[in-house]
């Protein structure tokens, strides 16, 4: 991979020409330990110091809300259209690209790719950037800690210097005629990256062991843990919608005073009450600890059947958002110990 | 690039409330659309801009392309708006979706088609493909049941089929509310539709089975057939659960890891009985005693 060597000035001039041609969002400061993706409006506002931003980087690829299609009162249809401008998400990590590579994956599935998010995913362009872990974060055991691909660009912010990595051509692009002025980066700048990459690794602080993780929910459907999460859960949902992988929506019609309609979609989320209810007043998860249970169930055990991974990157969203502070690593050594405990192994 | 989520235009030929509640319609595909193709088992979203979309069983079989036949029970706001409508309509269909019966697997073999209640809708399509095409199938056994006889749905249809050669038809009623119509054409039978399974001739083991009905109506009738000696890879039943989108992607649907939307609704009873929330009860679910 090709590394270049960048610095603050030149940053700064590339992220404002950027923003010239480009829907440019990045990282700012919203409040106490709150951060999110916004418009770009200047260089200083940028926080690259941040750990999580309250949404993942799935809003732009799978809106909270999204029109699907819209009906004139004479029954045309029609579908609405994209800004034609690329999106770039400048600073994104490593754990939420990781999450776009599963929301790749999944959107992309079966017979019938989602129309949708393709059209927005193909207008993306992704900018990573290094981070450190703080007390949530459990990338690492869920092995999305780094990337190697899944971003067109990612900068290194070592502390004394910065580089950045060419990932895609698009990504090329993005630096114009400017990478061509880029000084590669030396045997020394790269000895520094692989110096905070492992320096990084031992700053982890919430760590567990998934490899038994899938066995122990599969084996332990009516272990006693679920009717207590099923009692501490509120079912709100915040752990889904602030889920960088979560991609469960409803779709619904409104229909508008000319006599038009519109379908769109929504952010749904398991853990509500109606989510598997059919018309009759049927509801195949009526219980709370079945829905919690559930949402364990095809995280980590029915996604990676699926689809050869779990849908679970260690962002730690879902341990900040929970109200009645469901910690799901904690969860999970829970099982795992009773596990162990069931195998007659301790 | 396809958008999935766009539905298609039909005409609706024909409406009949054929018993109380229960509409079967008869669609025409409008003059931009081709008639598709499709399997029994499979189904379609029906759409209605500005009321949304439900999952609605195909009734009517491949062999007789040109329109699709559904049927539909008033229970939902879909439903509800497409009990209105009047011949002429314009709906709107997206699929056909999911994956429908295994018709090679069927090939050569008997048929035996377990339906209870509007388990019959879908189980009509793959019962009129196979007497449509005689001589690639066996004999058809017909079980059917439903809580009342006003509640057996296309009677008059099964009368007729069941008079045919290879085809033997069995209605049975939970409560005889006592209609002469029904006991003179199919005696006062009284039961579960399980209780016929002993009745069924042919060889179990080389039968092929197509159940839908309620969940309690497969863990009873699975532990019967297993016991009359029909084959575990034989067994096959339809799933109901909540879709919208229709194609593996809104969530609603999943069951354990699998879309019920796109691997589904027909099932092996092996897998369907061995993935989690499949066809579990529990104490206190609402339908073990309904």
């Amino acid at each position: 991979m090709r590394v270049l060597r960048i610095n603050g000035p030149l940053l700064r001039e590339w992220l404002e020409e950027l923003s010239q041609w480009t829907d440019l969002h990045v990282p700012v400061r919203a409040g106490k330990d709150v951060h999110r993706l916004e418009p770009y409006t200047s260089f200083d506002r940028i926080d690259l110091g941040y750990t999580r931003t309250i949404l993942p980087p799935k809003k732009f690829l799978f809106p909270p809300e999204e029109t699907l299609m819209t009906w004139e009162a004479d029954g045309t249809c029609s579908v609405p259209g994209l800004p034609e401008r690329q999106t770039v998400l400048f600073g994104v990590h490593p754990c939420d690209i990781n999450g776009i590579r599963i929301l790749d994956t999944f959107f992309a599935s079966f017979a019938s790719p989602d129309y949708y998010y393709q059209r927005r995913r193909q207008g993306l362009r992704i900018v990573g950037v290094s981070c450190l872990p703080d007390e949530l974060c459990f990338c690492k055991s869920m092995n999305a800690e780094n990337v190697l691909s899944g971003f067109d660009l990612f900068l290194h912010d070592l502390g004394d210097r910065m580089l950045v990595s060419l990932g895609t051509l698009e990504g090329d692009l993005l630096l114009g005629e400017r990478v061509d002025t880029l000084q590669e980066a030396s045997e020394e700048d790269l000895r520094a990256l692989m110096d905070f990459t492992a320096r990084r690794r031992s700053a982890f602080t919430l760590e567990l062991d998934v490899s038994i993780l899938p066995q122990a929910i599969k084996l332990h459907q009516s272990d006693p843990i679920w009717e207590r999460l099923g009692e501490q859960c509120l079912t709100c949902g915040a752990c889904s919608l602030g889920c960088p992988t979560c991609t469960c929506f409803d779709i619904t019609d409104t229909n508008n005073i000319e006599g038009g309609a519109r379908r769109s979609r929504r952010w749904d989320a398991c853990l509500y009450r109606d989510f598997a209810r059919v018309a009759g007043d049927h509801n195949f998860r009526p219980l709370r600890s079945q829905r919690v249970q559930n949402r364990y169930y095809h995280k980590q055990v029915g996604f990676a059947e699926a689809f050869g991974m779990p849908s679970c990157v260690g962002c730690g969203r879902c341990i900040r958002m929970c109200p009645t502070g469901i910690h799901f690593v904690e969860v999970f050594k829970s099982l795992g110990s009773r596990f162990l405990e069931g195998a007659g192994d301790g | 690039m396809d958008n999935p989520y766009l539905p298609s235009d039909w005409d609706l030929m024909e409406i009949r409330e054929i018993i109380p509640h229960h509409f079967f319609l008869t669609l025409a595909p409008s003059a931009s659309v081709t008639f598709p193709a499709f399997r029994p088992g499979q189904f379609f979203q029906l759409s209605l801009p500005g009321v949304g979309e439900a999952p609605i069983s195909i009734s009517s079989p491949p062999t007789r392309p040109g329109t699709l036949e559904m049927c539909v029970r008033r229970v939902g706001r879909l439903t509800g708006a497409v009990s209105r409508l009047k011949r002429g309509d314009r709906v709107g269909l997206r699929g056909p979706l999911g994956n429908g019966y295994p018709l090679e697997l069927i090939r050569g073999r008997d048929l035996v088609i377990l339906a209870g209640g509007l388990g019959m809708v879908p189980l009509r399509s793959l019962m009129m493909h196979v007497a449509d095409t005689p001589r690639e199938y066996g004999n058809i056994t017909v079980l059917y049941g439903a809580r009342t006889e006003g509640e057996l749905l296309f009677t008059d249809e099964l009368f007729r089929l069941g008079a045919r050669r290879g085809i033997h038809v069995e209605l049975i009623v939970q409560e005889n509310t006592g209609d002469s119509g029904y006991r003179m054409r199919f005696g006062s039978r009284v039961g579960f539709v399980t209780d016929l399974i002993q009745g069924v001739d042919g060889n179990p083991a080389e039968s092929f089975v197509a159940m839908c009905g309620p969940p309690a109506f497969y863990r009873y009738a699975v532990k019967e057939l297993l016991t009359r000696g029909y084959s575990k890879g034989l067994i096959y039943l339809s799933l109901e659960r909540r879709m919208e989108c229709g194609i593996g992607k809104c969530g609603h649907c999943s069951v354990g890891y699998r879309y019920t939307c796109v691997e589904g609704p027909i099932f092996n009873y092996w897998d369907a009985f061995n993935t989690p929330e499949m066809v579990e009860m529990r104490e206190g679910d609402p339908w073990i005693n309904s």
